[in-house]
C-alpha cells in the first residue's frame, strides 16, 4: 500500500530532521523543502497528501506560499508558526489552511492535527453519525446523546455543536463560526460565541470548568475533540 | 508637563511665545510705568527673560533678550519712541540690561542642559547596573536548562543499552522540563522587550474571564502539586471587552511569583470578581509576605529580593505592571494582616450581560 506523503516546508534543517524522524516513525512518507519556491515545486511534482508549512520562510512568507497553493493544490495545509502571533495564524486559517501548530509543539499534537487534517481534506465530514468521546450526534434524527442520555439544545447550540463536530479535531476560527451560525453581520460579535460555548460545555463536558471535548484555541477559535 | 514638552519640541512656538510674553510685559508696564518708573520695567523684563531661559532653548531666549532691550529703549527710555538715548546713565543701564539678560539667558539654558546630561549619565549608569543584573540572572536562567539538556542527552547516549526504562524516562523528563523552562524564560524576555519598546498594543476582544482564569491556573496545579491552589470566581460574570493575552500574562506571572517565593504546601488563592467598571483579579497566599522595606521596589525591572533563591530574572512583576498599565489598569501589593502577600489587579473594561445575548430557551428547541 502506498503510504501517505507529507511535504514539510521549513527553512530550519533541524526542525525538518526532527519532523521527518517523527513522521517516518509513524510510517508517513516525507519529503521536505527549505524555501517557499522549492516547496511549491515539490508540491507540484510530488503530489503530497498534506503539507506542513512554516509561516516564516526566507524567500517569501508562508502566507504567499499558502495563497499560491490554494490556487492549484487542493491538499490540506497545516501552518507552523514560531511566534504566538494570533493575527498571523487566524489569517492563514481564514485563507484556507486547515490547522496550525505553534512551535514548540508536542509530537502527539502534531500527529493528531495531521490525522484530522487528512481525514477531512478541505471538506467537512458527511457521515450522518458523529461520535466524539461520549457524545453521539445523529444528524438525520437530529439527536445528540451523551453516554446514551438524550441532551436538549437550543437551535443555536445545536447548529454550533454540529458545525464543530463536522470538522472534528480541526480548529475553526471565530470568524468562521460566527459567519456560519449567525451570519456575516456578526463576524465581530465574539461575545455570542463565548456565551454559547459556555452553555455547550455545561451540557456536553463532564466538568465544564476543565473542558476536554470543546477546546479553546486562545485568540483563534475552538476545536471539538 | 505636556504643554512644556510641546513647547520644547516646537522651536517656532518658542520664538512666538518669547515675543508674545515680552510684548505682554511691555504692554502691562506701559500702563503702570507712571507708578513704578521705567527702570523697574527693565527688572520686570529681566524676570521674564530669566523665566523663558528656564524652559526654552538658547536662540528664542537670546531673541527675547535682544528684542526686550530694544523695545525697552524705544518705549520707555527717554526720549520716548526713539532708539536714541540722551542720558549717559540710561545708556549704561541699557547696555547693562542687554548684557545681563543675555548672560543670564545663556547660563540658565546651559545649566539646564548640563543637568539633563548629568541625569542621562546617571540613568545610563543605572541601566548598566541593571544589565549586569540581567546578564547574571539570565545566564543562570538560560544556561541551567541548556546544561540539563546537554547532560541528559550525554547520559542517554553513554548509557545506550544499559539504562533501565525508568532511568531513560527520568532523563527524558529532565529534557522536557528544561525545554519548558527555556520556552517560558524566552517568552518572558520577549514580552519584556515588547513592553519596553512600547510596541504592545492591547488586542481587544470579548472575553470569558472565568474561562481565561481557569485555563491559566490549570497548568499550575500540575507543575506545583504540593501547593493548595484555590479559585474564587464570582458566579454569572458578564463577558468583558479586554485583552485575554495580557490578562493571562499578568495572572501567569503573579501565580509563578506566588509559587516560587513561598514554601511548599502554601495556600494560593486566585479570586476574580467584577469591579465598578471592569474586573478585579487577586492573587494572595499565606506565605511569609514581602518585607515592607522592599515592597515599593518589587515592580521594578530586574529587582530581586535578597531572600529569593537562585533563578528567576526579576522580570515577572515588571511584566505584570507593564501589561496592567498597557490596559489602563492598576496593580497593588499589600501584605495580608493574617500573613502572606496579596496582589490586586484592577482592569477597566466594558461588559455585556450574558442574558442579553441569549434569547432562546430549551423548550423552543425542536430536538
Amino acid at each position: 500500500m502506498k503510504s501517505t506523503k507529507i511535504l514539510i516546508i521549513d527553512d530550519e534543517p533541524q526542525i525538518r530532521r526532527l519532523l521527518r524522524f517523527t513522521l517516518e516513525s509513524k510510517d508517513y512518507a516525507v519529503i521536505s523543502a527549505g524555501s517557499g519556491l522549492e516547496g511549491l515545486a515539490m508540491a507540484a511534482n510530488h503530489n503530497p497528501d498534506l503539507i506542513l508549512l512554516d509561516i516564516a520562510l526566507p524567500d517569501q512568507s508562508g502566507h504567499e506560499v499558502l495563497q499560491e497553493l490554494q490556487v492549484w493544490c487542493p491538499k490540506p495545509v497545516i501552518m507552523l508558526s514560531v511566534l504566538d502571533n494570533e493575527q498571523d495564524i487566524v489569517r492563514a486559517l481564514d485563507t484556507g489552511a486547515v490547522d496550525y501548530l505553534t512551535k514548540p509543539f508536542r509530537s502527539r499534537e502534531l500527529l493528531a492535527r495531521i490525522r484530522s487534517g487528512l481525514r477531512y481534506k478541505q471538506e467537512p465530514s458527511t457521515s450522518p453519525l458523529i461520535q466524539i468521546g461520549a457524545i453521539k450526534i445523529d444528524l438525520t434524527a437530529r439527536t445528540i446523546t451523551k453516554s446514551g442520555v438524550l441532551l436538549r439544545f437550543t437551535p443555536t447550540e445545536y447548529k454550533l455543536l454540529c458545525l464543530l463536530a463536522k470538522y472534528e479535531g480541526r480548529v475553526l476560527t471565530h470568524q468562521q463560526l460566527l459567519k456560519e451560525i449567525w451570519g456575516t453581520a456578526y463576524q465581530k460579535e465574539t461575545q455570542y460565541l463565548r456565551v454559547y460555548i459556555g452553555q455547550l460545555r455545561k451540557k456536553i463536558e463532564d466538568n465544564p470548568n476543565e473542558p476536554e471535548l470543546l477546546i479553546t484555541e486562545p485568540g483563534i477559535g475552538y476545536r471539538l475533540g | 508637563m505636556r504643554p512644556i514638552t510641546f513647547f520644547r519640541q516646537s522651536l517656532v512656538w518658542q520664538y512666538i511665545l518669547s515675543l508674545l510674553l515680552v510684548a505682554l510685559t511691555m504692554l502691562l508696564s506701559y500702563f503702570f510705568v507712571a507708578f513704578m518708573g521705567y527702570k523697574v520695567v527693565a527688572l520686570l523684563l529681566l524676570l521674564v527673560v530669566s523665566l523663558l531661559a528656564m524652559v526654552f532653548e538658547l536662540k528664542p531666549v537670546l531673541l527675547a533678550s535682544g528684542v526686550s532691550a530694544l523695545a525697552w529703549n524705544f518705549f520707555f527710555i527717554p526720549p520716548l519712541y526713539k532708539f536714541t538715548i540722551d542720558n549717559p546713565e540710561d545708556a549704561l543701564l541699557f547696555i547693562m540690561y542687554f548684557v545681563i539678560a543675555t548672560i543670564k539667558g545663556v547660563l540658565s539654558v546651559k545649566l539646564r542642559h548640563a543637568e539633563l546630561r548629568a541625569k542621562e549619565e546617571e540613568n545610563q549608569k543605572k541601566m548598566l547596573l541593571l544589565y549586569d543584573a540581567l546578564f547574571n540572572s539570565l545566564s543562570h536562567e538560560l544556561k541551567t536548562p541548556i546544561s540539563s539538556v546537554v547532560t541528559a542527552t550525554d547520559a542517554l547516549r553513554d548509557g545506550l543499552g544499559q539504562l533501565s526504562q525508568s532511568q531513560i524516562l527520568t532523563l527524558i523528563k529532565e529534557i522536557d522540563m528544561a525545554g519548558n523552562r527555556l520556552n517560558q524564560q524566552v517568552g518572558n524576555l520577549l514580552n519584556m522587550s515588547r513592553l519596553e519598546s512600547g510596541q504592545v498594543q492591547p488586542h481587544w476582544d470579548w472575553c470569558d474571564m472565568e474561562e481565561v482564569t481557569r485555563t491559566c491556573v490549570q497548568p499550575f496545579r500540575h507543575s506545583y502539586p504540593t501547593y493548595d491552589i484555590q479559585l474564587e470566581i464570582m458566579p454569572n460574570l458578564p463577558i468583558y471587552w479586554t485583552d485575554r493575552v495580557f490578562v493571562e500574562q499578568i495572572l501567569h506571572n503573579l501565580l509563578r511569583n506566588a509559587m516560587e517565593y513561598t514554601p511548599e504546601n502554601t495556600r494560593v488563592i486566585i479570586s476574580l470578581r467584577p469591579a465598578k467598571v471592569g474586573f478585579q483579579l487577586e492573587v494572595s497566599d499565606d506565605g511569609r509576605g514581602i518585607p515592607e522595606e522592599i515592597a515599593p521596589d518589587i515592580f521594578d525591572k530586574f529587582f530581586r529580593s535578597a531572600q529569593a533563591s537562585t533563578g528567576g530574572t526579576g522580570l515577572g512583576l515588571a511584566i505584570v505592571k507593564g501589561f496592567t498599565e498597557a490596559m489602563d489598569g492598576s496593580v497593588k501589593f499589600s501584605n495580608r494582616p493574617e500573613g502572606g502577600a496579596c496582589f490586586k489587579v484592577y482592569i477597566p473594561a466594558m461588559h455585556t450581560e450574558v442574558q442579553n445575548l441569549t434569547d432562546e430557551i430549551d423548550e423552543n428547541s425542536d430536538h
